[in-house]
């Protein structure tokens, strides 16, 4: 169960740590979703979030509309993100919406560390998609997962397109898992099972 | 008050939401559930479901990332004025455009209406020193980091140095004459 935000919030500018901890249980797995969805390294991606959160402190008590918490923090990290992009002199990397030609500073992530050749393959397709696909797909994958309004902001789109998106970036993942000779869940009896043949795409 | 450059924000064309007023640009929060598009097909989710089992497994939030945003609770200073950032050479698009490295001296300026602070920051690998001018305020000056803080004194001419700083978040805290306490906004160096 979720705890309301609102309440969170105004219990954590009343001095409840309690309730702060609840908050970044709720927002921490978006925003390094976020961050690492710029690409950024292990350690940029660590700034940029407690950075984020050191900002919320600092405007805790002044807060007299919570509910758009979640769209605050997410531009917030978005510009410290940009923020370290720019310091470090790769602001460029996220202007090209199609290349992946340079080299990613998150990586290693291992895919070889999975023991399902499934989730390796489809970590392997996802990584051939164009950036702003990954983009999106890595913040929707934020743990728990986050509302589209808050989406929208970190990524700065809008919330209509969010959805179309989405649907033209799995769509793309699926091509790439069949171009490279990868069974998306081939094994029978798996909900997120192969594509029937005719279904809508 | 969230947003740091009030003469225009280089590092992003849209300024942050601000959750103190009333802003109509950016919607509230969906209470529906994560999907609050209802459309979108079943086997869509289902794969974007595997696919945030895989990052949970490849690309977890580090543990630490999450000690420090719990700590940083514990760094919150209600009793002291916020200095805004006001100027950063390392973000300001145009020192961006004229810098050929990234090791040149970074200068960075926060404000209230009474206190003024100017930082020259020098990078020595993973270490920063620094010089720095605070208007405003006499007396001792912390320079504070997530994890401790020190203090230096202000000279007659309201200057201080800092030598073999750790790279990463500082601010800096000062008392001006009037006894209200200052502090910057956390800074990156």
């Amino acid at each position: 169960m979720v705890a309301d935000p609102t309440e969170l919030l105004v219990a954590a500018a009343g001095g409840d740590s309690a309730a702060w901890n609840a908050l970044v249980e709720q927002y921490n797995g978006l925003l390094w979703s976020i961050a690492r969805g710029f690409r950024l390294s292990n350690a940029d991606a660590a700034d940029a979030v407690q950075t984020t959160w050191l900002r919320l402190v600092e405007n805790l008590s002044r807060i007299q509309d919570p509910t758009r918490l979640a769209a605050w923090l997410a531009t917030t990290v978005r510009r410290e993100c940009l923020s370290v992009l720019r310091r470090s002199g790769r602001e460029h990397l996220m202007d090209d919406g199609d290349a992946m030609d340079v080299p990613d500073p998150a990586e290693p992530l291992d895919a070889q560390l999975l023991v399902d050749e499934r989730d390796a393959a489809l970590w392997r397709a996802l990584r051939q998609l164009p950036a702003r696909c990954q983009q999106l797909l890595r913040v929707l994958m934020a743990a728990p997962p986050p509302s589209y309004a808050a989406v929208a902001v970190a990524l700065d789109i809008p919330v209509g397109s969010i959805g179309p998106t989405r649907q033209r970036c799995l769509d793309r993942l699926r091509s790439g898992l069949e171009a490279s000779g990868d069974l998306l869940g081939a094994e029978s009896g798996r909900a997120d099972g192969p594509i029937p043949p005719g279904a809508p795409s | 008050m969230t947003d740091e450059r009030p003469g225009g924000d280089p590092v992003s064309d849209k300024p942050t939401p601000d959750i103190s007023t009333p802003d109509e640009r950016v919607p509230a929060e969906q209470s529906a559930g994560p999907f609050d598009v209802a459309d979108a097909a079943p086997e869509d989710d289902a794969l974007l479901a595997r696919l945030r089992g895989v990052s949970a497994e490849l690309d977890p939030v580090p543990e630490l990332v999450t000690i420090s945003a719990r700590a940083a609770f514990g760094m919150r200073d209600i009793d002291a004025e916020l200095a805004e950032l006001v100027r950063d050479s390392a973000t300001d698009p145009a020192a961006v455009a004229m810098r050929g490295t990234t090791d040149e001296i970074r200068i960075i300026s926060f404000s209230t209406e009474t206190v003024n602070f100017e930082i020259q920051v020098t990078p020595e690998g993973d270490q920063r020193s620094i010089l720095g001018l605070v208007t405003g305020a006499s007396g001792p000056i912390e320079v504070q980091t997530p994890s401790g803080h020190r203090t230096e004194e202000l000279d007659d001419l309201g200057r201080f140095w800092v030598s073999e700083l750790e790279a990463g978040l500082v601010r800096f805290k000062v008392t001006p004459e009037s006894g209200h306490p200052v502090t910057t906004t956390w800074v990156s160096l």
